[in-house]
């Protein structure tokens, strides 16, 4: 009985996985036509990092609305205009605030989001390095406790060893 | 006793968590995306087709000189077609000019041209003019996120408010529902007419 369940169980994970696995690949697909392999790459990390206004919580590469593929056309025709990617982020930014950025700018509002990792990973890692100092001296101590034999202890070793 | 200093910096730090988090829970993860940066700026140039007379243009120029109200639609658009009986009776006041841009209504997004036409026909024109953007460049320009969306523009052509979802004329709108009082026919009125006794321009942020 319990292992029917947990086969059940794994079947029914297995079949989310896999739903799962084929809903986030079937991103949609638009006929745009790239020179080279480079310019297709940018165009796809732009389109990786610009949020679809009209669903919020996913980006344009993976939205179907209709307004995200207006925008990945509208980032397509500023490529072959020759803008560069920060011409091409500014210009979501300025109709729809940093919000559009998945990687919001460094500035005076978003310096603590930004930096505030930098901080706390050398105080974390001075934290792990500390505790663990500690934790091998109080073992060697330990250790060298227990190694210390007695003068009858010594003498029963040796008996043994004999 | 050493076991206790060493569970002080824990502590804070949940501590300060939790009274971070508690913070959180009342601020509203939607105000900045309301706060469009298009508040406040003028008005993006457009030019497009008019969609009701034929030959004539809807653009920028429109705008100016007035206070006026300029909203975006599309047949495909369900709170769009409970918004227009909500147009038709502010029209009927003759208190504020109303334009407004067909937003996207083509086959592709589950509307057209035609049909657009025929709704302002069969549920009547509250419009002042009609601009056809069927291909969302003047909607790309004003930044529309959805339909229906109406700002308020003052005279030198500038932005004043956007108001996002269907305009309401209850007499009562919910105190408690920040969206209704905003989008509140009623409201914006009084706004206008406060920027009217004033020189017609946007009224100062509070």
């Amino acid at each position: 009985m319990k292992r029917n369940l947990w086969n059940l169980l794994r079947v029914a994970m297995a079949t989310s996985l896999l739903l799962f696995t084929v809903a986030t690949t079937a991103a949609p697909i638009d006929s745009f036509k790239f020179a080279t392999q480079a310019e297709e790459d940018r165009y796809k990390l732009l389109i990786e990092e610009i949020r679809c206004v009209k669903c919020q919580n996913t980006n344009i590469a993976g939205s179907n609305a209709d307004l995200a593929r207006d925008h990945r056309t509208k980032v397509y025709e500023m490529m072959k205009q020759g803008k560069t990617d920060t011409e091409i982020r500014e210009w979501f930014v300025v109709r729809y605030g940093d919000f559009v950025l998945y990687r919001p700018k460094v500035d005076s509002r978003t310096w603590l989001l930004w930096g505030l990792p930098l901080l706390l990973v050398p105080i974390g890692g001075a934290m792990l390095v500390l505790q663990l100092r500690r934790q091998r001296k109080a073992a060697t101590e330990e250790v060298a406790e227990e190694t210390n034999l007695s003068a009858e202890e010594q003498k029963t070793l040796d008996e043994v060893l004999k | 006793m050493a076991s206790r200093s060493r569970a002080i910096l824990p502590v804070t730090i949940i501590v300060l968590l939790f009274v971070l988090l508690y913070v959180g829970l009342y601020l509203n993860p939607r105000h900045e995306s309301d706060d469009s940066p298009m508040i406040g700026k003028m008005s993006p140039e457009f030019d497009l087709p008019d969609l009701v007379v034929p030959g004539a243009r809807f653009s920028r120029a429109d705008l100016n000189g007035e206070v006026s109200l300029l909203n975006m639609w599309a047949t495909w658009c369900p709170s769009c077609r409970a918004e227009h009986d909500v147009l038709m009776r502010l029209a009927a006041t003759k208190e504020v000019p109303i334009y407004s841009i067909n937003w996207k209504d083509r086959e592709e997004s589950g509307g057209s041209r035609a049909a657009a036409i025929r709704w302002l026909d069969v549920l009547g024109n509250p419009y002042d003019k009609t601009g056809d953007d069927g291909e969302n460049i003047a909607g790309l320009e004003w930044a529309v996120t959805g339909a229906p969306e109406t700002y308020l523009i003052d005279v030198d052509g500038r932005i004043c408010e956007r108001i996002t979802g269907p305009l309401n004329d209850l007499e009562y709108p919910n105190p408690e529902n920040s969206q209704e009082v905003k989008n509140n026919v009623g409201n914006i009125l009084t706004i206008i007419r406060k920027m009217r006794a004033a020189d017609g321009r946007c009224l100062p942020k509070t």
